[in-house]
């Protein structure tokens, strides 16, 4: 029997709840406690390790404030050649697995996980998957053997690895199986899945939530005609099937994939959960469970039941936070050392780069994670958290400065994009200088006609609704800022492609949202200009 | 026989069950939250209250006829209990694969609901005396015996259940379920087999009531306690029933009299239970012998411990009594004891049983989670918690490791007050494998307060030890004091003497050696002290201050001359002081022998008077001041006139602004105040110097540069009150200096010079190489294709020749491309500075196959030739840096235009380059890399952190070139 399941036979829903969610009833200072003492257990194990001798030089820090005060800030680099190199011998811990990122940076970063941190991280991953299913507080909705829906990259990718390790301490059936859709691509594997979620159910769907409102969309209009297929003579199907459509019919509806994949709960990730999801909830049934994820630690903060806003692991990384007024004035200065603060210290209402020392053994001190996150609130009162609550902001550096009044992210823009309701395929944004003066220059494909300036007064308006800043802009620079280039139809499926047979990986087959590169954006007004000539 | 209808007791038990079913319904209802398997559960209860109330209706029916319609669906109802009660423990135990027979079993119901209706099971009823009873069909008994059947899957449900949990709690609940479906099966069969009065509507009730405690309530009885006390009851009735009915039965054989009125029975019964109490005790301990076996001698040994420990005062002792006992009586296979530690940073092992190597030094800090939870919650914890509270799952691993060390199960924590924890009691798994059970829990909880009282005990009791351990020690330590004290005194070189009573009480070896007078003379009363050992010229002094003395004044040591035996005399320093000997008011005198002082004193005097002339007769200047007033002079040399024109008195009498330009003196006021500053802190040198180079105005008007060494002048206690400065001519070396920095300056302008020169020497004969030797062999090389093809076939030898000659003449011409892009790269002047570093960046990357990312900001990079050569040659001179020296994997190179300057920046990832091979001499690249950026008025800094790489960074302005 695996550890997890023993757990789900040995104790009660209420221990269950203690075991997975009990941090999210720990007062600040319990919080700080644990971050506390397993800081100091990380830097007796990491000490006389090489990675940890060539952070922390040959000093051993005996208190926090020390460690604070004389290790210094580290990024990627500081940790070159032995992670890409897959250095055990420069580690304090021997890794169960070596895992890496997409490669958004333009190459990838490689991270080694102990057995120790992969169990916690399994923890908490049940944690996400009971939080995400509960409704309210204290009830466990989740069991060995739980269905779960995920379309994720394979190992060595960290999703992948991650699923993998997940699968050694808790039983549950993945859809589709990884192991035999392996050599399948992306888009074949999601088919897949849902075909496979179709004949044998599904309790827990796990994707990005721009994908399943899309998956939601052609659904909808897909099953105005249903093609005959012989796969779907199963009686589980037809059962399935029967169901749903009588379901759309009591509710005068077209079917919906709810109505098909009834599940507990939608877990996602990602900038774009916040802006769909009420779309997510009117095609899947739930609102998104949302979580932190990075692959320098896989889990930092995951939702409460009620699913409004982040709250931060405890165990399984030492967390810092730079202020971003200080991180911004600093940031082109590699030398500089910028305060941190604790969790006990950040404020309401502010920014703040994440600074993270991995436990358990595991090499990254004091690393900068590069990301920006925002503190929405000390306490949520209706979860019963007392903890500070976050969201995820941006990544450092993916944000346009209009003048120094007001700063663009991805998150922003998407949102004030989605608010339009136009239909889009996809977009881009940069940002542009005409004489003195900045502009937000967004390239964006649309699924139907319009006219620019149509989409360029729409988008403005839906910026000055979002973000306050962006309003006064126009008062005081007497400008729109917002510039839009109309892509044509199918140019982002082209640019992928035509990536897929570069043998891009998976995170660069699109452009980047925000400041993409000089190149991508030849390369999208070209294919629109070949489009536009076919 | 009575009419069973219209009898009360047949007819209300049915609605009473069927009232009290409905209720527990709704409790469980209630309570259900949302829990599947106690909706299910509630369908029983909800099913037994409807059986219960077709009964009534079947007891209430005036005939036959009517009765078997009411137990036919009596019938179908019960078949219904027994399926959801199967149902309900699916449920409850999670247990898998059972769906089919799930089904199999509500298909049964829908069979037997089929069936019910024909005489096939039920063929009518019949009359008995107690009421109807059923007349079986041939199906009747094979439906009821297969609806047992799902009973007995009910039942292999929970017993498995039972095997697999661990939890305490879980296991009893089990327990009960599976006794209380027992009650109805007896009733079942009782009424199935027998004629006996109908059982089963007791049985269902006791079941309904037994199950719904045993699922809503969280911490059942132990079902072995409810026994033993059931037992321990059983036995005290007998007890006193035996006696109760001798006397009814003596009193029937006597007098043949009957006790009456009724209520003498009950009195006699409540005076026969208060004369045998002590019965009861002695029934209780029977029956815990019998359950408990040699755990009841533990117990008992623990209660003895409880008596015993109060009584144990040693901590060492108490704690492995404690340890052993519990350990004892629970069938541990392990117990520790933790108490603080001395350090009091943490809890250390006192004791320990059952351990082989128990884990030495702190097992757990003051500041682990563990020890901040059993403080917070106060209560005990068991190891599984270790896994279910998130701040206990965070244990460090050392802690943890600790634990495992110790083999620790339980843990109790000891107060000694609400917020104290004074202790630990780590308890190993039990012998038994169990888990310990909420009684356990209880008695160890109820012990932790006793533990808390007795080493609180021992605690106080060993600090009272330690205090009268410590008082010994200072009598102790006081007596030897006292014993060095008077062996210091009579080894002192000094004379020591005490006074009293107008003689010497006591005087010591050296007063007596010295003095030539033996002990007894000396403190013989009659002994006129003054008289026989003060000089005639200090008896006087040695008088009034005796008379000072004894007036209570305070007499600060003084001098003296004193006389031995034999007359010759010696000076000697006083002092005195107020004492108590032997108990009574004396005065101590300390005559300290200076003749040696005096002697040096002289030398110094001497001494002084040759530093004087020295000082007068050097050339330097030599002056001081006071520390409190440093503006003015308290000496200055002679040579003051040498220097400044001033005589000496001239000198004394300025002050010290006067002396100096305004500039230097407030530069030396500031090194004053800093060295000051300095003085105070209790780590200063006491001979440290400060040269500054100042400037002092002359006599004459003019100013004269010098280097003036200043110093603190200190006395023999170390404390300084003088500063001492001496100040020398520099203008010579001033004069040098000037000329040595334009000769630099001249140097540095050749080099420019010549750097220039070689630069264009460098393009004219890179340009040459490139244009006219690179041309001619091609030429040549075309020339010898030409001859080639036109020599004859059979020539092999000439043709394979100037084949050879051809490839030879390429290669040379690929030489002197290099040369020449090595010499001058030809992008850099055709395409500007911005082509050339890429080009650079781009031969360093495939050269040494280091990554090499480049970053330009700004507009143009059009900066003009030579400026363009510098920065071009600058860069050129830090990758080859690089590539030598830095062992790096990633160089980035950012170039920055913008703001008056241009920035040019190398940073690698390499071993960083040392403080020490950036200031060698013999680093002629970075000399060089210096000179040039010197020449365009710019800056170069250098910065290399070992381990993370180096950082080269550029600066010019750009001003001049715009």
């Amino acid at each position: 029997m695996l550890s997890e399941d023993k757990y789900f036979r040995d104790l009660t829903v209420a221990k269950l709840w203690q075991r997975y969610c009990g941090f999210l009833d720990l007062s600040i200072g319990e919080f700080i406690d644990i971050q506390e003492e397993l800081l100091m257990d990380q830097i007796e194990r990491v000490a006389d390790s090489l990675l940890g001798k060539k952070i922390m030089g040959n000093q051993k820090p005996e208190s926090v404030e020390e460690f604070r005060r004389i290790v210094p800030l580290t990024t990627y680099d500081d940790y070159e050649p032995y992670l890409s190199e897959q250095r055990e011998d420069a580690l304090a811990v021997k890794p169960r697995l070596w895992c890496h990122s997409s490669g958004r940076g333009g190459y990838f970063k490689w991270i080694p996980y102990g057995s120790e941190f992969l169990e916690k991280v399994t923890r908490t991953c049940i944690a996400a998957l009971v939080l995400a299913t509960a409704g309210q507080k204290g009830r466990v909705n989740v069991s060995p053997g739980v269905r779960i829906l995920v379309i994720l990259p394979p190992a060595p990718y960290t999703s992948g690895s991650m699923f993998q390790a997940v699968a050694q301490h808790l039983s549950f059936q993945a859809i589709p199986d990884p192991e035999k859709t392996q050599s399948l691509d992306f888009q074949e594997r999601i088919r897949e899945g849902f075909h496979m979620a179709l004949r044998d159910g599904v309790d827990i769907i796990g994707a990005i939530a721009s994908v399943l409102v899309r998956i939601g969309e052609e659904f909808s209009e897909a099953t105005q005609s249903i093609r005959f297929s012989w796969a779907l003579l199963h009686p589980r199907i037809i059962y399935r099937l029967s169901q749903a459509w009588l379901r759309s019919k009591r509710e005068k509806r077209p079917m919906l994939p709810k109505d098909l994949w009834p599940a507990k709960a939608i877990l996602t990730g990602g900038v774009d959960t916040a802006i769909y999801t009420e779309d997510v909830a009117k095609y899947w049934g739930h609102s998104p469970h949302e979580f932190y994820a990075a692959t320098e630690s896989f889990f930092l903060a995951v939702q409460g039941w009620n699913r409004k806003c982040l709250t931060f692991v405890p165990d399984l990384v030492f967390f810092e936070f730079i202020p971003y007024e200080e991180q911004r004035e600093y940031k082109d200065d590699n030398d500089y050392q910028p305060a941190t603060v604790l969790l006990d210290e950040v404020e309401e209402e502010k920014l703040y780069e994440v600074v993270i020392t991995q436990f358990y053994g595991m090499p990254l001190l004091r690393y900068r994670m590069g990301d920006i996150i925002k503190v929405t609130a000390m306490e949520d009162k209706e979860a019963g958290v007392k903890l500070p609550q976050i969201v995820f902001q941006r990544r450092v550096g993916e944000n346009i400065n209009l003048g120094g009044l007001a700063e663009l992210d991805e998150k922003i823009i998407w949102q004030a994009i989605a608010n339009t309701g136009i239909r889009f395929a996809d977009w881009s944004a940069c940002k542009e200088y005409k004489g003195n003066q900045t502009f937000i220059r967004l390239y964006i494909e649309l699924k139907e006609q319009r006219e620019t300036e149509e989409i360029e007064t729409m988008i403005d308006e839906q910026l000055k609704i979002v973000d306050t800043d962006y309003k006064d802009i126009e008062s005081y620079l007497d400008l729109k800022p917002v510039r839009v280039t109309l892509l044509q139809p199918g140019t982002f499926q082209r640019y992928m492609e035509e990536k897929r047979k570069e043998g891009a990986d998976l995170a660069h087959l699109k452009p980047a949202h925000v400041n993409p590169t000089e190149r991508d954006i030849q390369r999208l007004l070209e294919l629109s200009r070949m489009v536009t000539e076919k | 026989m009575i009419n069973p209808i219209s009898n009360a007791s047949y007819l209300l038990p049915p609605l009473a069950v069927t009232a009290l079913c409905l209720a527990l319904a709704i409790v469980v209802w209630y309570k259900s939250n949302r829990i599947s398997s106690r909706k299910i559960f509630c369908g029983v209860l909800l099913s037994v209250g409807l059986w219960s109330f077709l009964t009534f209706g079947m007891r209430s029916s005036p005939d036959v006829n009517q009765a078997v319609l009411w137990l036919r669906a009596i019938l179908v109802i019960g078949l219904a209990i027994y399926i959801l009660y199967y149902h309900f423990t699916v449920v409850y135990t999670n247990a898998k694969g059972q769906r089919i027979i799930l089904v199999a079993a509500y298909a049964y119901v829908i069979l037997g609901t089929a069936l019910v209706p024909t005489n096939l099971v039920v063929e009518g009823t019949r009359w008995e005396n107690y009421g109807y009873a059923p007349v079986m069909g041939p199906m009747g008994i094979p439906l009821t015996i297969s609806g047992l059947l799902f009973i007995g899957l009910a039942i292999r449900n929970l017993l498995r259940q039972h095997h697999d949990s661990q939890a305490y709690e879980e296991r009893t609940r089990i327990r009960y379920l599976i006794i209380a479906v027992l009650f109805p099966l007896l009733g079942a069969i009782l009424d199935g087999f027998t004629n006996l009065p109908p059982a089963s509507i007791w049985g269902n009730l006791i079941f309904c009531i037994i199950c719904t405690v045993a699922i809503l309530k969280y911490n059942l009885l132990d079902i072995r306690i409810v026994a033993r006390k059931s037992l321990a009851y059983l036995l005290v009735s007998i007890l006193i029933a035996i006696p109760y009915i001798a006397i009814l039965y003596s009193l029937h054989y006597i007098s043949e009299a009957k006790l009456e009125p009724w209520w003498v029975h009950p009195i006699i019964i409540l005076l026969l239970a208060i004369v045998l109490r002590p019965l009861y005790s002695w029934a209780q301990h029977l029956i815990d012998r019998l359950f408990y076996r040699d755990r009841y001698d533990y117990l008992r040994a623990l209660e003895q411990f409880s008596r015993e420990a109060q009584s144990i005062v040693n901590l060492k002792e108490l704690s492995s009594t404690l340890t052993r006992l519990v350990s004892s009586a629970l069938r541990t296979s392990s117990a520790c004891l933790l108490l603080p530690s001395e350090s009091d940073n943490g809890f250390v092992s006192a004791s320990a049983t059952g351990l082989g190597n128990p884990t030495s030094g702190v097992a757990l800090k003051n500041s682990s989670l563990l020890i901040k939870w059993l403080k917070l919650q106060q209560r005990i914890l068991s190891s599984e918690e270790l896994n279910i509270v998130p701040q206990l799952q965070s244990l460090s691993l050392r802690e943890r490791n600790n634990l495992e060390q110790i083999g620790a199960k339980l843990y109790i924590p000891i107060f000694t007050a609400p917020d104290q924890l004074s202790g630990i009691l780590v308890l190993g798994q039990k012998l038994s494998q169990q888990t310990y059970s909420s009684e356990e829990r209880q008695l160890l909880t109820a012990l932790s307060g006793q533990m808390a009282m007795a080493l609180e005990n021992a605690r106080l009791y060993a600090a009272s030890q330690q205090e009268v351990d410590e008082r010994k020690r200072a009598e102790q330590a006081l007596r030897e004091s006292e014993e060095k004290y008077r062996a210091l005194v009579e080894n002192s070189p000094n004379l020591v003497v005490v006074y009293q009573d107008g003689h010497f009480t006591y005087v010591n070896r050296a007063a007596c050696n010295k003095l030539g007078w033996t002990y007894e003379e000396l403190t013989s009363p009659s002994f006129d002290a003054v008289e026989k050992l003060a000089s005639e010229g200090s008896r006087h002094i040695v008088r009034e201050n005796i008379a000072k003395r004894l007036r209570g004044e305070y007499i600060p040591p003084y001098e003296i001359n004193m006389k031995t035996r034999v007359g010759s005399e010696f000076p000697v320093l006083v002092y005195g002081g107020a004492i108590s000997y032997g108990e009574k008011p004396a005065n101590e005198y300390n005559f300290v022998d200076i003749t040696e002082r005096k002697q040096a004193e002289a030398q110094v005097r001497e001494s002084e008077i040759r530093y004087r002339l020295l000082a007068e007769s050097i050339s330097d200047v030599i002056w001081t001041v006071d520390i409190n007033a440093p503006t003015q002079l308290t000496y200055i040399s002679p040579s003051v006139t040498r220097l400044l024109g001033y005589t000496v008195e001239e000198a004394t009498s300025k002050k010290m602004e006067e002396v100096f330009t305004p500039e230097s003196f407030e530069i030396a006021m500031k090194a004053l105040a800093e060295e000051m500053a300095i003085e105070g802190r209790e780590q200063a040198k006491l001979y440290r110097s400060r040269i500054l180079e100042l400037q002092m105005n002359c006599k004459d008007g003019s100013v004269v540069p010098v280097e003036v060494r200043y110093s603190f002048v200190r006395g023999l206690d170390e404390r300084s009150d003088q500063i001492l400065a001496i100040g020398r001519d520099i203008t010579e070396r001033k004069r040098a200096e000037e000329e040595l920095r334009q000769s630099h300056e001249q140097l540095r302008n050749l080099s420019a010079h010549i750097e220039s020169a070689r630069e264009t020497e460098r393009t004219s004969i890179a340009r040459e190489v490139h244009d006219e030797l690179g041309q001619a062999l091609t030429a040549l090389k075309m020339e010898l294709s030409w001859m080639n093809k036109r020599l004859p076939k059979d020539q092999e030898a000439l043709i394979k020749k100037t084949g050879e000659m051809s490839n030879l003449i390429g290669t040379t011409i690929q030489t002197v491309k290099r040369i020449s892009t090595e010499l001058r790269p030809g992008v850099l002047d055709d395409l500007g500075l911005m082509a050339a570093i890429e080009w650079q960046v781009q031969e360093f990357q495939e050269r040494t196959r280091t990554k090499c990312e480049l970053t330009a900001e700004g507009e143009d990079m059009n900066l003009g030739r030579d400026l363009a050569t510098a920065v071009f040659r600058i860069l050129q001179e830090t990758l080859t840096n690089v590539a030598r020296h830095a062992n790096a994997t990633r160089v980035k190179v950012s170039l920055k235009k913008g703001g008056g300057q241009l920035v040019l920046q190398v940073r690698d990832n390499g071993k960083g380059i040392t403080k020490k091979q950036i200031a060698h001499p013999k680093s002629f690249g970075l000399i060089g890399m210096r000179e040039r950026v010197r020449s365009w008025k710019g800056s170069v800094k250098i910065d290399g952190i070992s381990g993370k790489g180096t950082i080269v960074t550029v600066s010019i302005p750009l001003n001049r070139e715009e």
